[in-house]
């Protein structure tokens, strides 16, 4: 599998970075797809193979300035993905970024937290 | 006038677009994406379009006086096959008038190589107008379109006239009728009584709700508290989206229409209208209605199934699921569904929403 996954951010995709030798992935910038399955399905396909082999412990950083409804689907899609690590022993962690004042992404990561039991840190930045 | 009214009353046009609220040079750069995303496929035109929308939109930022009616301004657009209309209204001192007034009687006058001459004269600084740029704009407009601007005078009080100037442009050697020379600003007063901030018809492609994205997030930032300005983009962006995905598409274009009024207690109303099968609007009538009666708890339980959902591999983005429930959601009671039936196999179906405080 590739080291590393690197997309570039557009005016209506994040950047996306996933290091599979350190375990630091980050996601940032905006989320606005027509299609989120099909933009996050790379990411999708890396991470299954990551997890057959995964770093020891693996830590998602989250910066998401917008999204829609299809691209939070997909993030929790890759977080579940995430718990999956710990299941099979390895260690995992999400730090959910959100500017100053937003209250949407702090709903947002709430409710994450709230449904899925990785440990997910919320962070005003 | 409601949505479908308007639609209907727009119905034969490509593109219509009306902008009354905050006048900004911020506002250009995605107004010109705008034209860019819409006009992708007419390389020539958009580049003639785009140069219009900048001198009329900055025209408006630069020239206008300030009055205390609300919603004093307009810039709209209308393109209808290879027409293309451009409109802006704004107030201005009466003592201008006679200026404004002279100055496109006189180019009226001109032949093209006349035109040509005041042109490159006023380059070199002997304008019409001694407070700068009006005068070389309305040369230049003239210029592009190959015809002077219509223009019109309304009294707003002793001091102020709401000065009304109509472009329109021609693809080809086919002259604007008056049929075909349809201008937005006939639509100014409807604007006004109905507290329309913006408004747009046409193709909804991604690009183009993406630059719609850009116009409004740029609005907002600058008009409401962070709180406020993410959900209520959330709010548009899952309108928009859903329209796009949802509406019958003809030779590859997604028609809609939407559109921003000011609500109560100085928040936005987001509506969005755009045409389906019968079948399909009786299946979102439904769906919403089966949505409305759940409880916040209930609410949240069915929008977690929904999330996860998207956890098996083939799902691939069941439209219209987690999006209506995140307007639910964030409008908690202030949203609105109509259908209208049109014909036997065809509905045109509205949202309207508020982001709930």
């Amino acid at each position: 599998m590739q080291e590393k996954l690197i997309i570039k951010g557009t005016r209506e995709t994040p950047n996306i970075e996933l290091n599979k030798d350190t375990g630091l992935f980050k996601i940032e910038g905006r989320s606005l797809p027509e299609n989120a399955f099909e933009f996050y399905r790379p990411l999708v396909n890396w991470m299954k193979e990551y997890s057959q082999e995964p770093s020891p412990s693996t830590h998602l950083i989250l910066s998401i300035e917008y999204l829609n409804s299809g691209s939070l689907k997909q993030i929790f899609r890759i977080i579940y993905m995430l718990e999956d690590l710990i299941e099979m022993g390895s260690d995992a962690k999400i730090t959910w970024k959100y500017n100053i004042g937003d209250e949407l992404m702090l709903e947002k990561g709430k409710e994450f937290k709230q449904f899925l039991e990785i440990l997910i840190d919320l962070e005003e930045i | 006038m409601n949505l479908f009214d308007l639609y209907s009353e727009l119905k034969t046009d490509d593109f219509c677009f009306a902008y009354l609220d905050h006048f900004s040079d911020s506002s250009t750069d995605a107004l010109i994406a705008l034209q860019d995303a819409r006009l992708a496929d007419k390389r020539k035109v958009r580049k003639k379009i785009s140069f219009l929308v900048t001198e009329c939109f900055q025209n408006v930022v630069r020239h206008t006086e300030h009055s205390d009616q609300k919603l004093d301004k307009l810039f709209g657009m209308r393109s209808c096959g290879p027409i293309h209309s451009i409109s802006t209204i704004n107030p201005i001192i009466k003592s201008q008038r006679e200026q404004l007034q002279n100055s496109i009687d006189h180019l009226n006058e001109l032949s093209p190589e006349e035109l040509k001459a005041v042109y490159l004269g006023s380059l070199t600084g002997n304008d019409f107008n001694n407070k700068g740029g009006a005068g070389l704009g309305l040369i230049e407009m003239a210029r592009k379109t190959n015809r002077v601007p219509l223009y019109s005078f309304d009294s707003i009080n002793d001091e102020l006239d709401s000065f009304t100037l109509n472009l329109s442009l021609s693809e080809n050697k086919e002259e604007p009728t008056k049929e075909s020379n349809r201008s937005m600003a006939t639509f100014y007063p409807y604007f006004k009584a109905e507290n329309v901030l913006m408004m747009q018809k046409g193709n909804f492609s991604q690009e183009i709700v993406v630059s719609l994205f850009e116009l409004v997030e740029n609005n907002l930032q600058q008009n409401l508290a962070t709180a406020r300005h993410t959900k209520s983009l959330y709010l548009m962006v899952e309108l928009l989206q859903n329209m796009s995905a949802n509406t019958i598409e003809i030779d590859g274009k997604r028609n809609g229409i939407f559109q921003i009024k000011l609500g109560p207690h100085g928040g936005f109303i987001f509506q969005t209208g755009n045409c389906v099968t019968n079948a399909h609007a009786l299946e979102l009538k439904k769906y919403i209605e089966s949505l409305e009666n759940l409880n916040k708890i209930d609410l949240l339980k069915k929008y977690n199934m929904e999330l996860k959902k998207g956890l098996s591999n083939d799902d691939s983005e069941h439209r219209g699921g987690i999006g209506l429930l995140e307007i639910l959601k964030l409008t908690d009671g202030n949203l609105d569904f109509e259908m209208t039936q049109i014909n036997d196999e065809t509905s045109f179906v509205s949202f309207s929403a508020m982001v709930k405080n």
